[in-house]
């Protein structure tokens, strides 16, 4: 407390003018006595605050102060009072389970480990009295589970929350509790009374809403405005429009995929055939070559017969008509170069001249 | 709330308060001397009990004011961040709460009742499972 004290001196500093920093300090008495003087001034002063203008972390505080009781039935105030009591009672709810667990825990660490030992520890009724609210609160969270997940309703029964704090602070504080029907009797009444008013009053307004309603809306907070929700389903359509888009587009590109591997597949084929053809036009290239050299050394051939031919018959000049007839295989040899065909029937008829020229006996037929 | 501004204690440099008014710094300075020699408040346990009868009467002759001071008080002790006064204060309004009836709560508080009437229906249905038959 000193050192906050030494802060609002600090503070003080600030709300000093200049005159008055001039003259001689003011001592901390000093200002309280002129702070108490101006007091009913302050008290007169009415400020315009209201408890609902209060910060959110304000208002949990002053409930803070409240019985769980009392906040369930404040909901009926006013639509604020109604969200931070829904607030705090869900809240509750898991702070008694929290509580249950963390006393439960302290009690098993002082239990010995055998079970038959168990039965017969000064322990064993704090164990018996926490098993069973922990079945009460089984039920409870089974009945109002998922209404409170979905956001349609919050945990009604304060009461029970109440009910609860107090039997788990006498099982923890106290080393003697009283015996286990004793203690929860209240608390198996008020849950049971709960549960079934819960069921048959409440839910059945309930369930056409939870059924209609999307999961997402319970991960709304309560403080949200309608427009905000309207909002959040408008996007959740154009969701599912662009979801649906999507499917329609990949099955167009998974269509277009197999029409570009079959495209793919021709065209390799195509490459195939190509290159089967050129390998042809090369090999008939080579042909075309040889014939044409062996054409070459077969005309050279029958140049040397020819030349050979005319000294021979220049020598017996007087036989004529078959120096005319080489004469014409001269010409007719000098030209011969041009197709393959035209070589091989040529070759042929020039054959069949000289063997006319040529005193060969022909063969006799049988 | 020095350390949230970066302040040293033994600063001298002036620490600003926007949120914070001359009359309410002065209630607070004068509740703050009175209880200089208290001990450390202990820290929130939300397992335990929490009581609202042990207000001393010291405080509550303090706090004997209209419920708009009332009000900036709860602001300044949250701003300067003196739980002290906080509590004090949020338990003066919770027993200002307790044993009212929600009209009557409204009246006080000057509270509008702003649910339609099928709305006001449902909660007091949902209220109405401890109801003796």
């Amino acid at each position: 407390m000193i050192v906050g004290l030494r802060r609002l001196r600090a503070r003080i500093k600030t709300f000093r003018t200049e005159p008055e920093r001039k003259e001689s300090k003011m001592s901390l008495r000093e200002i309280m006595d002129s702070s108490s003087s101006s007091g009913s001034e302050a008290n007169n002063r009415q400020s315009n605050l209201c408890l609902l203008e209060l910060p959110d972390i304000v208002q949990r505080r002053i409930f803070s102060f409240l019985s769980y009781d009392e906040i369930a039935r404040l909901r009926i105030v006013c639509k604020d009072f109604d969200i931070m009591g829904k607030t705090v009672l869900n809240k509750g709810l898991v702070a008694v389970e929290k509580f249950r667990n963390m006393c439960l825990k302290e009690v098993k660490i002082q239990l010995p480990r055998r079970e038959s030992e168990r039965r017969v520890h000064p322990l064993a009724r704090h164990v018996d009295v926490l098993m069973a609210i922990e079945t009460r609160i089984s039920m409870l969270s089974m009945t109002y589970g998922k209404y409170i997940d979905s956001g349609l309703c919050c945990f009604i029964p304060g009461k029970v929350l109440d009910e609860m704090f107090r039997v788990l602070r006498i099982v923890r504080e106290s080393k003697t509790p009283p015996r286990p029907h004793e203690i929860l009797q209240e608390l198996r009444d008020i849950s049971s009374m709960a549960m079934e008013h819960f069921d048959e009053k409440v839910c059945s307004s309930l369930k056409p809403k939870f059924t209609s309603t999307p999961k997402a809306k319970s991960l709304l907070t309560l403080k949200m405005s309608n427009d905000e929700v309207d909002a959040v389903q408008a996007v959740q359509t154009n969701l599912q429009k662009v979801k649906g888009n999507c499917t329609e587009l990949r099955k167009q590109v998974k269509s277009l995929r197999s029409k570009v591997l079959k495209l793919g597949g021709k065209i390799d084929d195509n490459k195939s055939k190509l290159q089967d053809q050129s390998a042809k036009i090369s090999e008939q290239g080579a042909q075309i070559q040889d014939l044409r050299r062996v054409v070459d050394e077969l005309s050279q051939k029958v140049l040397d017969i020819s030349r050979s031919h005319d000294t021979s018959m220049n020598k017996s000049s007087s036989k004529g008509g078959s120096s005319n007839k080489i004469s014409s295989v001269k010409a007719f040899f000098s030209g011969s170069h041009t197709s393959q065909s035209g070589v091989v029937t040529r070759s042929k008829r020039a054959r069949a001249q000289d063997t006319e020229s040529d005193p060969v006996p022909p063969k006799k037929m049988c | 709330m020095l350390e949230d501004l970066g302040m040293d204690e033994d600063d001298e440099e002036v620490v600003p308060l926007p949120n914070v008014n001359s009359p309410i710094l002065k209630k607070v300075i004068q509740w703050a001397t009175f209880h200089k020699d208290d001990p450390p408040p202990p820290e929130d346990d939300e397992n335990k009990e929490k009581r609202t009868d042990d207000i001393s009467s010291w405080d509550a002759d303090f706090l004997k004011v209209d419920q708009g001071t009332l009000f900036e008080l709860i602001l300044a002790a949250n701003y300067l961040d003196i739980k002290g006064l906080l509590d004090v204060t949020c338990k003066t309004v919770a027993n200002m709460i307790k044993g009212k009836t929600p009209e009557e709560i409204r009246k006080t508080f000057n509270i509008k009742n702003d649910f339609t009437a099928s709305e006001e229906e449902q909660v007091r249905k949902e209220n109405e499972w401890c109801e003796d038959k």
